[in-house]
C-alpha cells in the first residue's frame, strides 16, 4: 500500500490499513483482514491509541469467530473488553 | 465506540466451547448494550457466526425455563458487570455451576490468588486478567478478608496449603 508523504504518519497509516482491513473483510478475504487489522494494530500500540487498538482488536476476534477459531478468538475479545473497562471509549 | 461486538462473540465462545449459559448470558449483555446505545449488530457478522443456529442450540440446550432465566441475568448485569464477567475464563466445560474453594473465595479471587502466590505484583496480575491494578487490589483485599491473613506471602502459603497452585 502506498500513501501521499504527508499521510504518512503512524496514526494515519494505521487508519488507513484498518479500514483496508475492514473493506477486505467484508470481502471475505479473512486472512488478507487480518494482515491488514494485525499491521494496524502494531501501529495503532505504537503511537498509544486505545480507540484504534480496540478498532482492530474486536475485528480480528470477530475474524477468528468466523472462522471458528475459538481459541484465538477469546483472548482478542477478551483484551478489548479489558481495554473497554480501562478506558472509557464511545 | 462501544464494544457490543467483543461481547457478542464472547457469546458466541462461549456457545462453541459448551457453555450455554455464559453464552446466553453474554448475548442478553450485548442486547443491553445495543438498547442503550441505539446500536444493531451487522447482519453479515451475524450471519457469518451463524448466531440464529447459535441462539437456538443454546435455548434448546437449556431449555426454555433456563434459558429464559440466564437471559435475564444477562439483561441484569450492569455494565461493570457484565464487563466482569466477559472477562472470566471458563475453565470447566459444560457446567456452571460454580466449584466451591476454601474459605468461600470466588473463582476471579483464586486466579488472582494463583497468580500473586507465583509472586507476581498488581499490575502483572492485571495485565494477565486483563482487568485494572485497582480491580486486582479489590480481589486481594477480599481475599485477605475471608481467610483472615494480611500479607501477599501468608496468601500464597494458604493457596499452597489448599492445592489452588
Amino acid at each position: 500500500m502506498r500513501l501521499r508523504p504527508e499521510l504518512r504518519d503512524p496514526s494515519t497509516v494505521a487508519t488507513v490499513l484498518a479500514f483496508a482491513g475492514m473493506v477486505t473483510g467484508t470481502q471475505g478475504e479473512w486472512n488478507r483482514a487480518t494482515a491488514l487489522y494485525e499491521e494496524g494494530l502494531a501501529l495503532y500500540r505504537e503511537v498509544g491509541e486505545p480507540g484504534g487498538i480496540l478498532s482492530c482488536l474486536q475485528p480480528l476476534g470477530i475474524i477468528a469467530l468466523i472462522q471458528a477459531d475459538y481459541q484465538a478468538a477469546a483472548p482478542l475479545l477478551r483484551k478489548a473488553c479489558a481495554l473497554r473497562a480501562r478506558w472509557t471509549i464511545r | 465506540m462501544i464494544i457490543q461486538y467483543s461481547f457478542f462473540g464472547l457469546g458466541a465462545v462461549a456457545s462453541g466451547q459448551g457453555h450455554p449459559h455464559r453464552a446466553a448470558r453474554l448475548w442478553a449483555a450485548t442486547e443491553v448494550m445495543n438498547e442503550t446505545y441505539g446500536t444493531t449488530l451487522s447482519p453479515m457478522v451475524r450471519a457469518l457466526t451463524n448466531h440464529e443456529e447459535r441462539l437456538s442450540a443454546v435455548r434448546a440446550e437449556l431449555g426454555e425455563e433456563a434459558f429464559t432465566a440466564a437471559w435475564s441475568e444477562g439483561r441484569a448485569m450492569p455494565p461493570e458487570q457484565a464487563i466482569e464477567y466477559a472477562l472470566e475464563s471458563p475453565t470447566t466445560p459444560r457446567t456452571d455451576a460454580p466449584p466451591a474453594y476454601p474459605a468461600g473465595l470466588s473463582a476471579r479471587e483464586v486466579e488472582v490468588l494463583k497468580l500473586v502466590a507465583k509472586g507476581m505484583t498488581d499490575p502483572q496480575v492485571a495485565e494477565e486478567l486483563y482487568i485494572s491494578p485497582r480491580t486486582v487490589n479489590a480481589h486481594l483485599r477480599s481475599v485477605y478478608h475471608k481467610t483472615g491473613f494480611s500479607t501477599r506471602a501468608e496468601a500464597a502459603r494458604f493457596a499452597s496449603e489448599h492445592d489452588l497452585l
